[in-house]
């Protein structure tokens, strides 16, 4: 689909070829972009992302549209934000999707190399896990217990410590 | 100390009637006994005072800064205690604040947050509420898309490729491997459904069959391409059958010896080649599981290994077709006999075995075939991601090509791949990929590098430079691409490994650098900077250079320094050692030669000329290419071998360029010669000397001049050497302070040391004042203000460098009382001016005398004020009819350097009276003082009514002692000598010159007729007086008397420094209450050096006459004490 290139316009060609057009200032949240605009130029022609589809560009550009003014996070301030479990409450309900598209999301993030929304869905993938006991985890992601009782008993053992404020099981 | 107050004399005004006019002094004695003792008393308790205070605000203060580094001790003690360890990942804080969490987790979570499965249908295209054994349908559809199988798996996957890399050690406990292996199991194999599947399988019995046949397919080629044991079993089969048909070969060969049959060489060459197979295959099996992937190898090792392959297939394929060969053979043991009788029963046994032979070479080849053929297929699928990468970074980049790459980079990285469970396989759990395309990609640099090395070789010098360059240029912005499109290997990988503390894992874009320096800058570095220095050396010679190149050259250098512990950094270590150091041993070379030839060819001036532009070319030339860190090390350098290695040769030269007044040589000299440790020294030594040689022979000409000459002469001769070397100093020295330094020490060498001072060191200061007086004087020719200020600006200079201070103080006090007295100083002004100037130079102390005498004559114009009402008031009118108009000035004696008339004198009557009347005036105003009448000072005039040939009578200005004799011809026609001696009672030493004035002036007549003034001669009026004036100026100073009064001076400077040294003895001990004897003497000298450098024996000899006096005295042998 050849759309016409507004100044400081990009078109995306997603991995099932739909064509999404975005301002420069949002697709520049991914580094991945970014540098090679710099690299490249602006090259006048849909940029193809092969590992993202349509829905879940969509996703992602609703993100960095609603973050497309951030201050590009520097080092320091990055580590303290990462420490933490929380989220602000737009990236909360932006994150409120079923698990395969969390997943998508932190894939295409990974992929853009956009830093800030990863962090914001492993955040959230966090979340899930945190005040969860082992079985509910596995429950939660569906991951098959291949520890021997023995094994899983010596591991709690070991984490006692941690489990001080869950909910006896 | 001086006791007495002298003071006196007198302006007459006009005396109006009387022939003889009038005129009055007054001289106060006042008896102020003040000693010297007294005045020293209150400053030095005041400073002590002073400094106690001091002290107490000392003590505040530290008290302040105490306080604060007690509170930091506290706030340091507040700290909070670390962390407890914990083996949680620092992201997870539940349990820190478990309430809180617990809500954010609630709201987070979906709908139903416990559940398995969450079901939501934001964006999903469908929706996800099958039970868990639902997703195992869809699995093969996410195996085409993402090449894995389940959720699960894809959770635990992608965990593992986006891992963070661990943040911080503190947090965490350390275990070894074999903890984490038996503990957590191993991640790294993707989890499989297979079960599931089964059951799936049964769920949906009419799953199409077409799909199940693709999975199927899709799993052998898996298992075909990615098992470990495939190869494995290939090769072994090969090799089990190879063994065979050794066996059998061997077997043949050994039946055909005995049996002797001919049976062809395919038993033969199994033997060989299968020996030789198996040998190799064991190799080859071992090299596959131990050494490094193929994909991994060089090309040639690649080639090897598959022309191996390939050239045992061609062996086993010729072995194989001669085994049927044999088969067939008409001589052979398994032809149908032709002969019946040659049929051989053992013939059978080798036929049966040469049967077995072709069979089984027949099924080794078939295995090793296949063998080959999946090793080719699975080194094709390992290498194709890495081969993409590389392929296309040869070819340009399009945004599309860009994008491929970028994903191909990322979808190595994430992908699971199956040469990871080889020897990687310990990794423990969260192996990220990427070092085998991180291997690659400093594999395929070095071989570019290889291949620019190669061509770097058939370019030299400048043709270098350009291909060095480019080459740089080319490689430095590709490396940036590269950097882009490895940005995914950047941040998972590499920062792992170089999180994990590995030294020899770069960024990628450090990498480039470190392969560029590595492969291809050692190889080529020296004739690079051969080329460089070169083209440096041209340009120092006078040639165009293209700069832009060495600057290019001097950047890749500083870009090469990599600090091995944070690649983030540059350090300058390549640049400098690759480049500063030949860089600046060339230098050194090319100027070691270029100054010792100019030397040879060349003035010392030209040489310095020539060294001056070099250096500020040099400096240039940092600014044009080089990085600054050279700079200091090549001015440095520079300046080594440019004008230390001269140093000497300069120096020399310094003498001859004074002579002859080279100011900009020396301008130069000085700058070169400054930038070098230590190397103005010598100049300043040759400087103080050739300024003192010029101020004495500047003095000797003077002295030639004979015993007259001018102070005027002798201040300016003094005053031009130093200005000129002022000059010298301010213009082409910079003003520098150790010239300033040498210069006043040789100005102070010659001022009090030269030809004229040999005799004593006071004729000097004596001469200065004698200058000064002459300016200050009435009549002088400086009219003008400002420049008589600027000469007595000069005076202060010469001044400056005076040593004998006392004695200038000495004369000019002297000199200005006169002034003063006479009322002949050129204006007020000037003389505040000098008086402040003086003071400046030397304290108050030094004027206070000045100063207090300037004051006296102010005090005295009120005095005769405020008199001459007073007599308006007292006078009858008589005494008004023989009333003179006088003026008093009324002298302080302590301040004054006046003495007493060495004579007695009666003054005439007139005179007498007015004086009385003065002196009661005075003494009723105050009380207790005492008055001298310092009578040669005063001075009158007197109307000459006797002469009648002129209608206006004379005034004779006459000093009053010529007054006196005057006076006595009112009552007398003609007086001898010793009757005018008993009249005034003037001493013969004083009457004699005035008398002899009186004759030559014409006003007295002697008889006998030019007979000189003496006993028995007479004198009577000269009634035929004429002059052309009306006025006649009588008064003229006698020399004898000026003489005279020179010595005076010269002996009071003896006695004034005595009583100063003791004054200064007492002081110091004063304060001190006891010290050392040297200690006292040096502290003496300290004290009184501003004003005359003191001689220790005086000194000496003053300390022991305080003792004497009981002032201080000796204990202890070398212990000088203070008498209270």
């Amino acid at each position: 689909m050849a759309v016409a290139q507004v100044q400081d316009q990009l078109t995306l060609t997603s991995s099932d070829g739909v064509d999404i057009t975005v301002d420069r200032d949002i697709a520049d949240r991914s580094l991945l972009i970014k540098n090679m605009l710099s690299d490249l130029g602006d090259p006048g022609e849909p940029i193809p992302i092969p590992n993202v589809n349509e829905s879940v560009l969509k996703k992602v550009i609703e993100w960095c549209t609603h973050h497309r003014s951030d201050a590009p996070s520097t080092g320091e301030e990055d580590d303290n934000r990462r420490k933490t479990t929380d989220i602000d409450e737009w990236d909360q309900k932006f994150m409120q999707v079923d698990q395969e598209m969390l997943f998508e999301i932190i894939l295409a993030a990974n992929f853009l190399d956009i830093k800030a929304l990863l962090d914001v869905g492993c955040k959230t993938v966090a979340n899930m896990i945190k005040g969860k006991s082992p079985d509910e985890i596995r429950k939660t992601f569906n991951i098959q217990n291949d520890f021997t009782p023995e094994e899983e008993d010596q591991i709690r053992r070991e984490n006692e410590w941690a489990e001080e404020y869950e909910s006896p099981p | 100390m001086a006791q007495n107050v002298r003071e006196g004399p007198s302006q007459p005004a006009d005396s109006r009637r009387c022939q003889p006019g009038e005129e009055s002094n007054g001289i106060l004695q006042e008896s102020i006994s003040q000693s010297h003792r007294i005045g020293v008393d209150s400053p030095s308790s005041g400073t002590e005072c002073f400094q106690v205070a001091r002290n107490n605000v000392v003590a505040t203060a530290m008290a302040g800064h105490s306080q604060p580094s007690r509170n930091e001790d506290c706030t340091t003690q507040d700290e909070s205690p670390i962390p407890a360890v914990r083996t949680l990942p620092a992201w997870i804080r539940s349990f820190v604040t478990p309430n809180d969490e617990y809500d954010a987790v609630a709201r987070l979570l979906p709908s139903q947050p416990n559940d398995a499965i969450v079901a939501q249908h934001n964006h999903s295209p469908h929706s996800k509420q099958n039970p868990p054994q639902g997703q195992c349908e869809r699995s093969p559809k996410d195996q085409t898309s993402f090449g894995s199988g389940v959720r699960g798996s894809r959770w635990a996957r992608l965990a593992r490729s986006v891992a963070y890399p661990r943040v911080s050690i503190s947090k965490e406990m350390t275990v070894n491997p074999e903890w984490l292996d038996e503990n957590l199991g191993d991640y790294s194999q993707p989890w499989s459904c297979l079960q599931d599947e089964g059951a799936a399988e049964k769920g949906s019995l009419l799953g199409t069959l077409h799909r199940r046949r693709r999975l199927w397919i899709k799993r052998f080629q898996s298992v075909l391409l990615k098992s470990p044991i495939i190869p494995l079993a290939f090769r072994l089969t090969v090799w089990f059958f190879s063994l065979i048909a050794l066996a059998l070969g061997g077997t043949i060969h050994h039946l055909v010896e005995v049996y002797g049959r001919s049976q062809g060489p395919s038993a033969d060459m199994a033997i060989v080649v299968d020996a030789v197979a198996l040998v190799y295959l064991v190799y080859i099996t071992w090299d596959e599981y131990t050494g490094k992937p193929l994909g991994l190898r060089s090309p040639n090792a690649k080639m090897r290994l598959i022309f191996l392959d390939i050239f045992f297939i061609v062996f086993d394929s010729v072995n194989l077709s001669l085994a049927f060969t044999s088969l067939s053979d008409v001589r052979g043991s398994c032809a149908s006999p032709p002969f019946e009788d040659e049929l051989d029963v053992k013939n059978d046994a080798i036929c049966s075995r040469q049967t077995a032979l072709a069979s089984v070479l027949l099924i080794a080849l078939v295995a090793w075939l296949l063998t080959f053929g999946i090793s080719v297929f699975r080194w094709a699928f390992l290498e194709k991601g890495i081969d993409n990468v590389m392929l296309k970074l040869e070819e340009g980049v399009d945004m599309k090509t860009y994008m491929a790459l970028y994903t191909a980079v990322h979808n190595f990285c994430t992908s699971q791949k199956a040469i990871s469970n080889g020897q990687m396989h310990a990794h423990r759990g969260a192996h990220l990929l990427g070092e085998e395309l991180y291997n690659l990609l400093g594999q395929y640099l070095s071989h570019h590098l290889e291949q620019i090395s190669h061509a770097s070789e058939s370019h030299s010098e400048e043709a270098l430079l350009g291909f060095y360059i480019r080459e740089w240029h080319r490689y430095t912005i590709a490396a940036k691409y590269i950097n882009h499109l490895f940005r995914y290997l950047n941040r998972h990988w590499v920062k792992r490994e170089i999180d994990e503390g590995k030294k020899s894992i770069y960024d990628v874009y450090i990498l480039h650098l470190v392969k560029w320096r590595e492969d291809f800058f050692k190889r080529v570095q020296e004739k690079v900077m051969v080329a460089v220095l070169n083209l440096v050396e041209k340009q120092r010679n006078g040639e165009m250079i293209e700069q832009s190149q060495i600057k290019s050259v001097v950047d890749s250098f500083v870009s090469l320094g990599l600090d091995e512990n944070d690649t983030s950094k540059s350090t300058l270590e390549v640049y400098r050692y690759y480049f500063e150091r030949p860089f600046i041993a060339a230098t050194r070379l090319y100027y070691e030669n270029e100054s010792r030839v100019f030397v040879a060819e060349n003035s010392v001036v030209e040489y310095m000329k020539k060294a001056e532009a070099r250096l500020k070319e040099e400096k240039a030339r940092v600014g044009l290419y080089l990085h600054s860190d050279i700079t200091k090390r090549l001015n440095e350098t520079c300046l080594d071998v440019l004008v230390t290695a001269h140093s000497s040769l300069l120096r020399d030269e310094f003498q001859v360029l004074l002579d002859n007044d080279r100011q900009d040589d020396l301008t130069r000299m000085y700058r070169l010669l400054s930038r070098i440790k230590d190397g103005l020294d010598p100049l300043r030594v040759k400087f103080e000397t050739h300024v003192r040689k010029a101020g004495l022979a500047a003095v000797e000409k003077v002295a030639a001049e004979g015993e007259n000459f001018e102070p005027k002469m002798y201040v300016d001769a003094l005053l031009q050497v130093h200005k000129r070397y002022q000059n010298l100093v301010d213009t082409a020295f910079d003003g520098e302070s150790e010239f300033v330094r040498s210069l006043d020490n040789a100005c102070r060498e010659f001022v009090n040391r030269n030809q004229i001072c040999k005799s004593s060191s006071t004729k000097s200061p004596e001469l200065l004042a004698r200058y000064t007086d002459s300016l200050l004087k009435k009549g002088s020719k400086a009219t003008e203000e400002s420049e008589l200020e600027e000469m007595l600006g000069q005076i202060m200079t010469a001044f400056k460098y005076i040593e004998d201070k006392d004695v200038f103080q000495k004369f000019y006090s002297k000199m200005l009382a006169k002034r003063l007295v006479h009322v002949s100083s050129v204006s007020d002004d000037a003389e505040t001016s000098m008086i402040s100037k003086l003071k400046e130079a030397c304290g108050f102390e030094y004027t206070n005398k000045l100063q207090r005498m300037f004051q006296d004559i102010q005090i005295s114009k009120d005095l005769n004020a405020s008199y001459r009402d007073w007599q308006d008031r007292v006078l009858d009118e008589d005494d008004r009819k023989k009333m003179i108009d006088p003026h008093f000035q009324v002298l302080g004696t302590g301040f004054w350097p006046l003495n007493p008339p060495s004579t007695e004198f009666h003054p005439p009557l007139e005179i007498l009276k007015t004086a009385d009347r003065f002196q009661a005036f005075y003494f009723d105003k105050h009380n207790g003082r005492k008055l001298t009448w310092l009578w040669q000072l005063c001075k009158g005039e007197i109307k000459a009514n006797y002469i009648k040939n002129t209608k206006v009578p004379y005034t004779f200005q006459v000093s009053t002692f010529q007054m006196g004799i005057l006076l006595l011809y009112n009552e007398h026609e003609k007086l001898e000598y010793s009757e005018i001696q008993k009249a005034t009672a003037l001493s013969h030493d004083i009457l004699e010159p005035n008398l002899g004035i009186l004759l030559k002036a014409k006003v007295l007549l002697a008889s006998p007729e030019n007979a000189k003034p003496g006993p028995g001669v007479s004198f009577s009026l000269n009634y035929n007086f004429k002059n052309k004036k009306i006025k006649v100026n009588i008064n003229i100073q006698i020399k004898s008397e000026q003489k005279h009064e020179t010595d005076d001076t010269h002996k009071t400077i003896e006695e004034d420094r005595k009583l100063l040294l003791q004054s200064a003895i007492v002081r110091i001990m004063k304060s001190r209450k006891r010290m050392k004897h040297v200690q006292l003497v040096q502290e003496v000298i300290q004290q009184v050096k501003s004003r005359f450098p003191p001689k220790v024996p005086d000194i000496k000899k003053n300390i022991d006459a305080l003792m004497e006096k009981d002032y201080i005295e000796r204990v202890d042998g070398d212990d000088i004490s203070y008498i209270a």
